[in-house]
């Protein structure tokens, strides 16, 4: 939830926009800012708006500043002055002081808040930011989900704050990339999951794949499997990913008594190989290491269509139904991360590739119901995940054995209030 | 392609986003944010003010309609895609589909000559 100040100042803002827009949209405005704001930072909400308020009043007919005003909203109803015939009344005119007055104060924060300022308006793109902030950062194997950058920083241990609900939303939100990989669009220490069932909650935290978090699920009361939370909570300061986990780790085991225990035995696992020898597929490409930053590969990524940021893998949906999978100067070991939710087993990378690569690659999406698509016999369009990554990456999938982790769940219990 | 449809072409991206999330489901501004932020794996977002502009001309072409108009303080507003934006989006993707066409066709004629 915004503060009261940034509301009030946005509210200005809305208040300041063309009658029949403010009247039209401005609750809506202030209720997407209400929801939106401590996920993106007001700062964003506020360049919007401003962009907004120009172009609006730049699109808006002549005419239409001698319309009656609309009464159709008293949220929002005449706060500022209108362009007219008669004279303008004392009460006008105090109007329009204030919102002079704040339309300076917000220039004057603008420029003395210079750097925290994002360059992007009214469109944000969150993209550089991601690619930052997985530049940034080592690349973790599946195993090293408590690695620590080396610059010195804070030890995030437990949120400072935190909200556990029962969901009504019925629609699912996350305030960051929530998958199993490095993949992080950094939120000011704010945590926002909304509608998610317990299950998603304990296999971010834990790092766990598909088919540990099934096992587990196996053992959760009925309320855990039919029961969805909204986890809202915040941490001064600017932690990673991994920071994240550690947290909901904890977040977890207070509010929900949540005790797992691991547990390694030798199962069925699948080794990441190559198809051909010394060869990779035609769609797998090593990145150059003159270019670690991506700069000079744009027109080759054109032509692949790529669109994920540098050091990235990013997941959708390409045309005729099928899903795609892009990266872009990424190791196999992420790679591997970003497969584990498409196959059914363990995945171990022996491919002896150490490089980074480019690729893109489309596959058939997983049936609804019908499991890991790697099993399927049914006629599907495109091919499956694991055909698709054989012929345009030149990796296969072998099977074998080795050593798998399970969890263990010891106790659960029913989240408590806040 | 029909003659309406063809005169919203080129579509912004702001539109194209908001259209495609509203082809799923009928739903609010912040709901449309988000659904746009998922589509794009992040990458673009918008915000309340781009949003309502563009719905503002989404409205005034019919493109878009509203689901229903709620009382102050109750629930928000929703949109849904009419029949004419459904078109104008498939007609969008199509136009997007050749541009993407002719795009590689051009970049491979480029690797060959150089």
């Amino acid at each position: 939830m915004a503060n009261k100040a940034a509301q009030f100042i946005y509210r200005c803002i809305v208040n300041l926009h063309p009658p029949a827009f403010r009247d039209k949209f401005g609750r809506e405005m202030l209720l997407d800012f209400q929801e939106g704001a401590a996920g993106l930072g007001c700062t964003r909400f506020f360049t919007d708006a401003l962009i907004s308020l120009g172009r609006q009043w730049l699109h808006t007919p002549a005419s239409a500043g001698f319309e009656p005003r609309s009464d159709a909203s008293p949220l929002l109803n005449g706060h500022y002055a209108m362009i007219r015939n008669p004279p303008l009344t004392p009460l006008e005119w105090c109007r329009g002081l204030v919102a002079s007055v704040t339309l300076l104060v917000l220039c004057g924060y603008w420029l003395g808040a210079g750097s925290r300022i994002p360059r992007d308006t009214g469109i944000v793109y969150a993209a550089r930011k991601v690619a930052q902030a997985a530049q940034s950062r080592p690349t973790a194997s599946p195993d090293e989900s408590s690695a620590t950058p080396a610059t010195v920083r804070r030890d995030f241990k437990q949120f400072d704050v935190a909200s556990v609900r029962e969901s009504k939303a019925g629609t699912t939100h996350v305030s960051f990339p929530f998958g199993a990989d490095d993949t992080y669009l950094p939120t000011h220490g704010f945590m926002q999951m909304i509608g998610l069932p317990l299950g998603a909650y304990i296999q971010f935290a834990y790092k766990m794949t598909p088919a540990q978090v099934v096992a587990l699920q196996s053992k959760f009361p009925d309320w855990a499997l039919s029961t969805r939370y909204d986890i809202e909570a915040r941490v001064e300061g600017e932690p990673t990913k991994d920071d994240m986990r550690t947290m909901l780790r904890a977040l977890l085991a207070d509010r929900f008594k949540l005790q797992l225990h691991a547990v390694t035995a030798t199962d069925k696992v699948y080794d990441l190989v190559l198809a051909r020898p010394g060869k990779t597929g035609p769609a797998l490409q090593e990145h150059p290491g003159s270019d670690p930053d991506c700069k000079l590969d744009n027109a080759r990524d054109s032509a692949h269509d790529s669109s994920a940021p540098c050091g990235t893998i990013l997941q959708s949906v390409s045309g005729a139904g099928l899903m795609r999978m892009t990266g872009r100067n990424v190791s196999i070991t992420q790679f591997v991360l970003a497969s584990l939710t498409k196959v059914d087993r363990p995945l171990r990378d022996k491919t002896g590739l150490t490089g980074k690569y480019d690729f893109t690659f489309d596959f058939a999406p997983p049936r609804i119901g019908g499991g890991p698509d790697i099993n399927a016999s049914e006629p599907q369009p495109g091919m499956t995940f694991k055909d698709a990554m054989q012929d345009r990456l030149g990796l296969k999938l072998v099977p074998d054995k080795g050593p798998v982790t399970t969890y263990i769940l010891d106790r659960v219990e029913k989240p408590t209030e806040n | 392609m029909s003659p309406d449809s063809a005169d919203h072409l080129p579509l912004s991206p702001a539109t194209l986003h908001i259209l495609l999330a509203l082809a799923a489901a009928e739903l609010h501004g912040y709901a449309i944010m988000l659904e746009v932020a998922r589509q794009s794996g992040g990458h673009y977002k918008i915000g309340p003010g781009t949003l309502y502009d563009a719905l503002k001309k989404l409205l005034n072409d019919g493109l878009v309609d509203e689901v229903d108009a709620p009382e102050e303080g109750r629930a928000r507003r929703k949109y849904r895609l009419t029949d004419l934006g459904n078109s104008v989006l498939s007609a969008e993707v199509s136009r997007l589909d050749g541009v993407l066409r002719q795009a590689r066709r051009a970049l491979r004629l480029n690797e060959r000559r150089s």
